[in-house]
């Protein structure tokens, strides 16, 4: 069995802070629904999380949300972050990286949408 | 077919027969003579003199089954080495019912790996090799971050309900392709029977979701119907054990989401039969929404849809009856006959995996194991008597309900 060059795998499971990677034009609907799920405690512990999307017109946003506290977007054009980035914080074990990667929010990451998803939806 | 209407069930062969006039009715088949009690609400009859009435009815019939499914056997071994392999037990051992419990396995699956990271290795080009069985998917991805897509997600979901006695069927949907070209490259999920709600509900291991409409789990039947008289408005879709609301506009009527076609793997038996090994038949609506159309996939080598896709390998059965499509099972029903002084009480089940029939009659407890020698002589007692059957299969797992209350004047 090859060795895995996924991080969850390769650096143990348990986790202080995550980066996932989304589709940077992602609806601000799912980050919200994320987000409420977060609060909930959906996703087990996390205690926050940061990063930044764009919307369809090109302009970017930065967002942040911390346990008990809206979810905060501002409008930034000047941030050199990249967009389609989150980083989580909070304890996070191999199970609820999978979990968040499979969240609709997440599933279409950048490296792995295809032309296919990026122009029609969803799919598999 | 037979059609059923105007037929009556022999309570010994079950064999459907015309109903013939008076109370006293005789099998074509095995030549029996019983006199049937009307199991609907407020149906009177006399017995030893008195006068009864039936004030509740919640009676399950078992009809014939049009299109056979070969079920996995909860006993097979792989099953057991999974349950203690991977404590399946454990999972959603705290769950207040069947339903949260179903929830919490759907939650397992889509947390025992990532769907499709490019970092990470995939079953690729390579075929899927032993990869359909869900411990060698268990195993891949907890020692090398192995992925699966949602096919694998809902042949794994599929076998692990198996384990804990439910029984699920595997599921292919897709959206009709959009006026500027095919939408979709199709998503396989898959439904689970729950006895809790007495019918199929999709669920969606890849993005763990399923669908809701007014608090209850939705067929994809009831999602097609839906989607294509209403755009989905009253569908909601929840994520997770905790039923959390996703954003409307991520799913009404969303690509694949739509669910305008779809097939139904008859078999569930995956741990020997590879889902798409062309042994068993497929079942796909044929209705007056997709009558005269196509089921078209995108080709992404000519960039258009192409084919009648499943109904070209020539193994689907097209059928337009809903019963049919959703068929019960789990389904105890109980059938009572006039016999003198007392009522004799049969009955019929269709329970995949079954072990008993449990009886209670006036709190008094039967245990049957053959149901064809199931048979109660019962005097309902005075006031109120009180009736109800239900199956259990070999994991223990109880089908649905059935009861008969029956009052005396007296």
């Amino acid at each position: 069995m090859k060795k895995s060059l996924d991080p969850a795998v390769v650096l143990g499971d348990r986790f202080r802070e995550f980066q996932v990677q989304f589709w940077d034009y992602a609806t601000l609907s799912l980050l919200k629904a994320f987000a409420a799920i977060c609060e909930k405690g959906g996703f087990g512990r996390i205690d926050s999380f940061t990063g930044a999307g764009r919307i369809r017109s090109g302009a970017r946003y930065r967002f942040q949300w911390r346990k008990g506290a809206p979810l905060e977007i501002k409008a930034d054009q000047e941030s050199s972050e990249a967009a389609g980035g989150l980083v989580l914080k909070g304890k996070l074990d191999f199970f609820t990286i999978n979990r968040i990667r499979n969240f609709p929010l997440f599933h279409l990451r950048g490296l792995y949408r295809k032309p296919i998803a990026a122009r029609w939806g969803y799919h598999d | 077919m037979i059609k059923l209407e105007g037929r009556i069930k022999c309570p010994f062969c079950y064999a459907y027969f015309p109903r013939r006039a008076g109370a006293v009715q005789q099998c074509f088949d095995c030549g029996r003579e019983f006199e049937p009690v009307r199991l609907v609400r407020a149906s009177r009859f006399r017995l030893d003199g008195r006068q009864l009435t039936v004030a509740e009815a919640v009676n399950h019939p078992v009809r014939p089954i049009r299109h056979g499914f070969a079920h996995e056997s909860f006993r097979h071994p792989e099953l057991e080495t999974l349950r203690k392999k991977y404590r399946l037990d454990e999972i959603g051992k705290n769950a207040p019912d069947e339903f949260s419990r179903q929830l919490a396995l759907r939650d397992w699956v889509s947390a025992a790996w990532t769907s499709g990271q490019p970092s990470v290795r995939h079953p690729g080009n390579g075929g899927p090799d032993h990869d359909y069985l869900a411990s060698v998917m268990l195993e891949k991805s907890r020692r090398s971050g192995h992925c699966y897509f949602c096919t694998y997600k809902a042949l794994a979901s599929v076998q692990l309900a198996s384990a804990f006695g439910w029984t699920a069927r595997l599921i292919n949907c897709d959206g009709q392709h959009s006026p500027a070209g095919p939408a979709n490259c199709g998503h396989m999920v898959y439904e689970i029977w729950s006895n809790q709600f007495n019918k199929w509900y999709l669920n969606d291991s890849l993005f763990n979701v399923h669908y809701e409409k007014e608090g209850r789990p939705l067929s994809i039947y009831e999602l097609r119907r839906e989607f294509l008289t209403n755009r989905s408005r009253a569908v909601r879709q929840v994520w997770g054990p905790g039923r959390h609301p996703m954003p409307r506009e991520v799913h009404g009527g969303f690509g694949a989401w739509s669910f305008e076609w779809y097939v139904v793997y008859l078999h569930n038996n995956l741990l020997d039969f590879p889902a798409g090994d062309h042994i068993h038949p497929l079942l796909m609506p044929r209705d007056r929404f997709n009558r005269n159309r196509n089921w078209r996939r995108f080709d992404p080598k000519t960039g258009t849809g192409r084919s009648n896709v499943y109904v070209c390998k020539g193994m689907v059965i097209e059928e337009s009856d809903p019963y049919h499509l959703n068929y019960p099972i789990n389904q105890a029903e109980i059938m009572l006959l006039r016999n003198g002084k007392s009522l004799t009480v049969r009955f019929h089940h269709n329970l995949p995996n079954f072990s008993h029939l449990e009886v209670s009659a006036d709190g008094r407890k039967h245990r049957f194991e053959d149901q064809r020698k199931a048979e109660l002589e019962w005097n309902p007692r005075r006031g109120e008597g009180r009736l109800s059957v239900r199956g259990v299969n070999t994991r223990g797992v109880a089908g649905p309900e059935s009861r008969v209350t029956i009052k005396s004047a007296d």
